[in-house]
């Protein structure tokens, strides 16, 4: 016990990486929230009528709801009318290619590693870089559109390709669809559009950074990824932001549209700021994040791996209603001192042979409570549907929680449907052995937690899997049980 | 006994039995042999009535039209199948199990219920057959149970049956020589009068144990060759590339 | 008489008639009558349930709407003194309850002395302490709306102890029974396991054949230190009554419970049970086995609350659905801190035998310490196929071959029932209902 509560503290002890700000001049709108802003939003992306008759749709929804109260979270209300919903670094006129892009903003980027250049010379990844609510630079793109992908921001999706916008955008996630959601159909201001044509396989791991910059700021970006039939994508998105005292809120949408024989990959490494020691500041990161497999043999595959935020309230889920459909969910979260997740996965089986699997490894330290919640619903028509769902916690030292919330709903009774969870600390034998072998204490935790996580960390791609397990034990540099 | 002809087989479209002709005869034993994946236990579970197969040609077995009956009518009419990879029934215990069976087959052939005391002395002395300890029939059917332990009970299953035709599908596979010498002797112990056998074997060497009167070569969803019980060592000696892409060769006389 | 309707409108039209119904108990003891008063002050609060609540989002709630059922009237409380209905022929329950009361005649003539049982409203004359504790409001039960109700208006029930150190020969039998038409009857059990008792007690749920009667019954049940008990909860008739069962358990230490929850048939049925495992080194096990069919509702709740070191909880939850039935299986487990060395094992399996039956399951985690063993799991699908095959390629008819296998798959939770003649009572009626 001792010696954990040791390690505990060392791991504990580690800083933030990624809390630093960067002192960008930002263009930004008035704090509050009302129709003016929304139409001063639509307005400074130069969008199409449509777009904002969707906001305001939306906007009006969004007042007739409330936030839900189910999930195992506490915060204070939040107040939607202390926030701003535009925050843009100004810039003297738009980027045509690396050199004009502001030279403090891609020092920022190479402070997060991702330096741009670097990146594309060496591996070949694309990224689309949202700071605060604007993207920034799209790397990649012109090799990208020879093939017919488009990869761009959503800004720019909206203005280039309005009949894509309007037939699939709110078709996964509706604006009625949750509290959070209607609020980011009213006001997000930026995020990745990713279309890929009918039997092409994207050549390259498309990516997204994320990072809240500017104070007070709100960000609620929105991810579009459609793949026609027989194409595949593999997306990563990762997220990070400075450190201050009070909460931001980050309230993202994301909708995956797979047709027949389509793939989607989609990967996240959720790094926002967690708050300090003490609980202070914080990011509250509260998403919707929804894919369909639409027709046959589709596959969609939600890997994350969630260490950051002071709240996390998420639910990647898949609606499985092409027959033969496949759909996946592997999660890692972590939490440490005062941090909060509710996060789990949604699988809804429709069509026939539908297979769904979920992988979640939840990770508890200090004073954190983690709650895996998952619903599998197997409907009537959902012949021979097969679930498999396996979820572990590891606690880590005396204050913390661990909780497993899974929903099962079946009713066809050809269905399979096998749920398994256990709850457990790091073995004093397991440590031992690990430190008879000449592994000092952080090491061997270190090894066991990525041992603990392995079914999943194997799903990321591989560039991504390195930064992955570093951050894991950054993220619980002093905690064990 | 039976007689298979120009017997098919597939599963999704996938053809893996592809016109089998084979006659087996009353109180002959025959054994099949065949390099893996060349349909063997797709036969056996074709013959016993397993569900998921496209199945065309011919089965007649005791002038019945054996494709046409179900799974438990085929062992009411004396079929047995000792599986590859018996199932675990938690639960159930082998009594419990063996009891209902020869009543429903009992029943099938109009004959009454087993009494009572027929019934433990008949699971008594098959029980010594395959030296099996007492408390071995209360427990539940195969659950737990070592792969050797699988293949006893499959075999014991057999003698307390008294099948006309039992289809041995790898039994030998996973037993030590001792299990091995058992369960053969339980094989041996029934082969009298008119009873048949269909031994399925990847080796050669539980033929030694339970001598076959005929051995046929499977391959590719085909009898390739057959003959007497010579051929297994020599196929054992030369391997089964030697028939593997041969057509259907004779090197001994057919039995009836 | 006074009718009343299941709905919202319920809540007020008892809130009415409470006052008058309070001085009808005029032999009470004021701490009966006070926990009346803050039952009645609870139930005000809460609404009635409905599919928003998180513990009522699967139940069929209709079915408790349809009818409007009647009150005992002014004569409550009283005793029956018409025998019950005689359910094992040849024998006598120790105790019985007709709509709510308490009868004193065609039971057990209480020969033994190892245990000791009487009307409830009588042993609650004699103040103690642990009667005190077991009429406050349940504020755990996840059901408490109907907790509450029945601690308010309470007509009432039985009451046995296992003295310090005794141990019963034989199962301790008590039926609830309901006679008549649209009756509602909310009676009360209390159940004393004092240090070192040992014993098993057997309740049967003996519905109406008039039919569309309620029953909404709350349990407490003590296990002072060291004590055994082994509860069998049985309702097997198949009757169109709704019954609402609330079992509370409190565990002191080394102390080892044991409950079969086992609903066969009935129209609708909701079992609540909550364990606390307040004592050190206590256990609890916890069996349910339901077999709906038709449009049978079963719904089942459990929550164990581990609130001290070394204790184990052991779980196993079975249910078999046939026709267009609905069942509901939510269990939790909670370790709290100081529960260290906990011991949690929790497992839910279903079958489906229709494509019209529908199951719901919700098997939760809620764990606040670190150096436990918890794990649980749930499995929802229909009869394996190779077993099918299987046994008929033994010779077996498919129904046969269905039949034993559900009778197996039944047969594990019943094992621990201790009493040899029950056990096969069940089994063999597990047979009949799935012999075509």
């Amino acid at each position: 016990m001792t010696e954990s509560n040791e390690i505990l503290t060392q791991l504990t002890g580690s800083e933030y990486k990624y809390g630093f700000y960067t002192d960008i001049e930002t263009d930004t709108a008035p704090k509050g929230l009302n129709e003016d802003i929304i139409r001063l939003i639509s307005h400074k992306k130069g969008e199409p009528d449509f777009m904002l008759a969707w906001r305001l749709k939306a906007y009006r929804h969004f007042l007739t709801m409330q936030e839900p109260s189910w999930a195992h979270i506490s915060h204070p209300p939040v107040n939607f009318q202390d926030i701003i919903y535009y925050a843009a670094p100004k810039k003297k006129s738009a980027p045509k290619n690396l050199d004009e892009v502001d030279p403090d903003l891609i020092t920022t980027f190479n402070k997060l590693g991702i330096p741009l250049e670097e990146q594309k010379m060496l591996t070949g990844v694309a990224v689309d870089a949202v700071m605060d609510s604007v993207s920034v630079k799209t790397t990649f793109k012109e090799e990208l559109n020879k093939l017919g992908i488009i990869f761009c921001s959503m800004s720019e999706a909206i203005r280039e390709h309005p009949e894509l916008i309007k037939k699939y955008l709110g078709s996964v996630v509706p604006y009625t669809d949750n509290f959070y959601a209607s609020l980011n159909s009213a006001v997000f201001t930026d995020g990745s559009f990713c279309y890929i044509p009918k039997n092409t396989r994207c050549p390259i791991e498309l990516s997204t950074y994320f990072r809240i910059n500017a104070a007070n700021t709100g960000q609620f970006e929105r991810t579009l990824i459609v793949a026609e039939e027989g194409s595949y994508v593999s997306y990563l998105e990762g997220c990070t932001a400075p450190m201050r005292d009070e909460n931001q809120l980050h309230a993202a949408v994301v909708e995956l549209i797979a047709h027949r024989n389509a793939e989607i990959k989609y990967s996240t490494i959720q790094n926002w700021w967690p708050g300090d020691k003490s609980g202070k500041g914080g990011i509250y990161n509260f998403v919707t994040k929804r894919g369909i497999c639409l027709d046959e043999n589709s596959k969609i595959s939600w890997t994350q791996v969630e260490t950051g935020s002071a709240i996390t309230w998420k639910y990647p889920s898949v609606i499985l209603r092409g027959d033969n459909s496949t759909g996946e969910f592997y999660s890692v979260a972590v939490t440490n001192n005062y941090q909060q997740a509710d996060t789990g996965t949604k699988m809804i089986h429709l069509g026939k042979n539908t297979k769904s699997t979920i992988v979640s490894k939840g990770i508890a330290a200090a004073f954190s409570n983690n709650s895996y919640r998952g619903l599998v619903r197997v409907e009537k028509n959902a012949v021979n549907a097969r679930n498999f769902s396996q979820c572990d916690s590891l606690l880590m030292g005396n204050r913390c929680g661990a909780h497993t919330y899974p929903y099962i709903e079946v009713k066809n009774k050809s269905a399979k449907v096998e749920h398994e969870a256990s709850t457990s600390k790091i073995g004093e034998d397991q440590l031992f052995y690990c430190t008879q072998r000449g592994l000092n204490k952080e090491k061997a935790v270190s090894m066991i937690v990525n041992g603990f996580c392995r079914e999943v960390m194997s799903k990321l791609p591989m560039e991504f899997a390195v930064e992955a397990q570093k951050l894991l034990a950054i993220s619980l540099e002093g905690s064990v049980g | 006994m039976l007689i298979i002809k120009n017997l098919k087989a597939s599963v999704n479209g996938k053809e893996i039995l592809k016109g089998i002709d084979l006659e087996i005869g009353a109180g002959e034993v025959h054994g099949i042999m065949g390099p893996n994946g060349s349909g063997k236990s797709t036969l056996a579970s074709v013959l016993s009535g397993k569900p998921g197969y496209e199945v065309s040609g011919e089965a007649t077995y005791k002038g019945k039209n054996l494709l046409e009956l179900p799974p438990e009518e085929r062992a009411a009419e004396g079929l047995f199948l000792a599986f590859q990879y018996p199932v675990e029934i938690p639960g159930v215990s082998i009594i419990n199990f063996l009891k209902t069976c020869i009543n429903e087959i009992r029943q099938y052939r109009k004959t009454g219920p087993i009494p009572p005391k027929e019934f433990l002395s008949l699971i008594r002395e098959k029980q010594e057959l395959l030296q099996l300890d007492t408390n071995f029939i209360n427990r539940p059917v195969n659950e737990g149970f070592s792969g050797g332990e699988k293949k006893r009970n499959e075999i014991f299953q057999m003698a307390v049956l008294e099948p006309a035709l039992s289809i041995l599908d790898e039994t030998d596979s996973g037993l030590d020589i001792d299990a091995l010498k058992i369960v053969s002797n339980g094989v041996n112990a029934m082969r009298t009068g008119n009873r048949s056998f269909l031994v399925i074997t990847h080796y050669q060497r539980l033929l030694q144990y339970i001598v076959p009167d005929f051995i046929h070569v499977l391959s590719n969803g085909k009898i390739v060759k057959s003959g007497r019980k010579e051929l297994a060592l020599e196929l054992e000696e030369k391997g089964y590339d030697w028939v593997r892409e041969g057509r259907r060769q004779e090197t001994g006389n057919r039995g009836k | 008489m006074i009718d009343i309707t299941m709905n919202n409108e319920l809540k007020n039209k008892f809130l009415t008639i409470f006052p008058n119904l309070l001085n009808s108990f005029p032999a009470e003891p004021n701490y009966v009558k006070e926990s009346r008063l803050k039952a009645i002050d609870a139930l005000a609060a809460v609404p009635f349930p409905s599919s928003k609540d998180e513990s009522w989002k699967y139940s069929l709630i209709q079915p408790l709407l349809v009818n409007t059922y009647s009150l005992p009237g002014n004569n409550f409380p009283s005793v029956k003194t018409s025998p019950p209905p005689v359910i094992h022929p040849g024998h006598f329950p120790d105790g019985a309850l007709i709509n709510g009361y308490y009868c004193i005649d065609g039971i057990g003539a209480g020969t033994e002395n190892n245990f000791m049982l009487k009307s409830l409203s009588v042993a609650a004359g004699k103040n103690d302490g642990m009667l005190t504790s077991s009429f406050s409001v349940n504020g755990n039960a996840d059901h408490s709306f109907f907790s509450h109700l029945n601690t308010a208006f309470w007509q009432d029930g039985i009451y046995i102890e296992i003295p310090c150190g005794k141990k019963t020969t034989k199962p301790v039998e008590i039926n609830i029974i309901s006679q008549g038409e649209r009756i509602l009857s909310q009676p009360r059990i209390f159940i004393n396991s004092a240090k070192n008792s040992h014993a098993e007690i057997h309740i049967y749920f003996y519905g109406s054949d008039e039919g569309n009667s309620f029953t909404n019954l709350v349990q407490n049940i003590h296990l002072d230190e060291n004590a055994f008990l082994n509860l069998v909860l049985f309702r097997s008739k198949d009757d169109n009554d709704i019954l609402l069962n609330s079992t509370e358990v409190q565990q002191e230490t080394g102390s080892h419970f044991i409950s079969h929850i086992i609903t066969l048939n009935g129209k609708w049925t909701r079992n609540v049970i909550n364990v606390s495992l307040l004592g050190k080194e206590s256990r609890a096990e916890l069996f349910g086995l339901y077999t709906p069919s038709g449009d049978q509702f079963t719904d089942n709740r459990t929550r164990i609350e581990h609130r001290a070191p070394n204790a184990s909880s052991n779980e196993f939850y079975k249910g078999v659905m046939d026709g267009k039935s609905t069942a509901i299986f939510n269990g939790k487990i909670f370790v709290g801190r100081d529960a260290q060395k906990t011991n949690a094992f929790q497992s839910n399996k279903n079958l489906l035998l229709s494509d019209r039956a529908v199951v719901f399951s919700k098997p939760e985690l809620q764990i606040y310490a670190d150096d436990v063993k918890c794990t649980h799991g749930s499995a929802t699908g229909s009869l394996d196929e190779d077993a099918l095959f299987y046994l008929r390629s033994r010779g077996m008819k498919y129904e046969t071959a269905k039949k034993i296998l559900v009778q197996a798959f039944a047969g594990d939770i019943v094992a621990g029932v201790g009493s040899e003649s029950l056990k096969n009572e069940i089994l063999s009626l597990i047979a009949g209902k799935f012999n075509s």
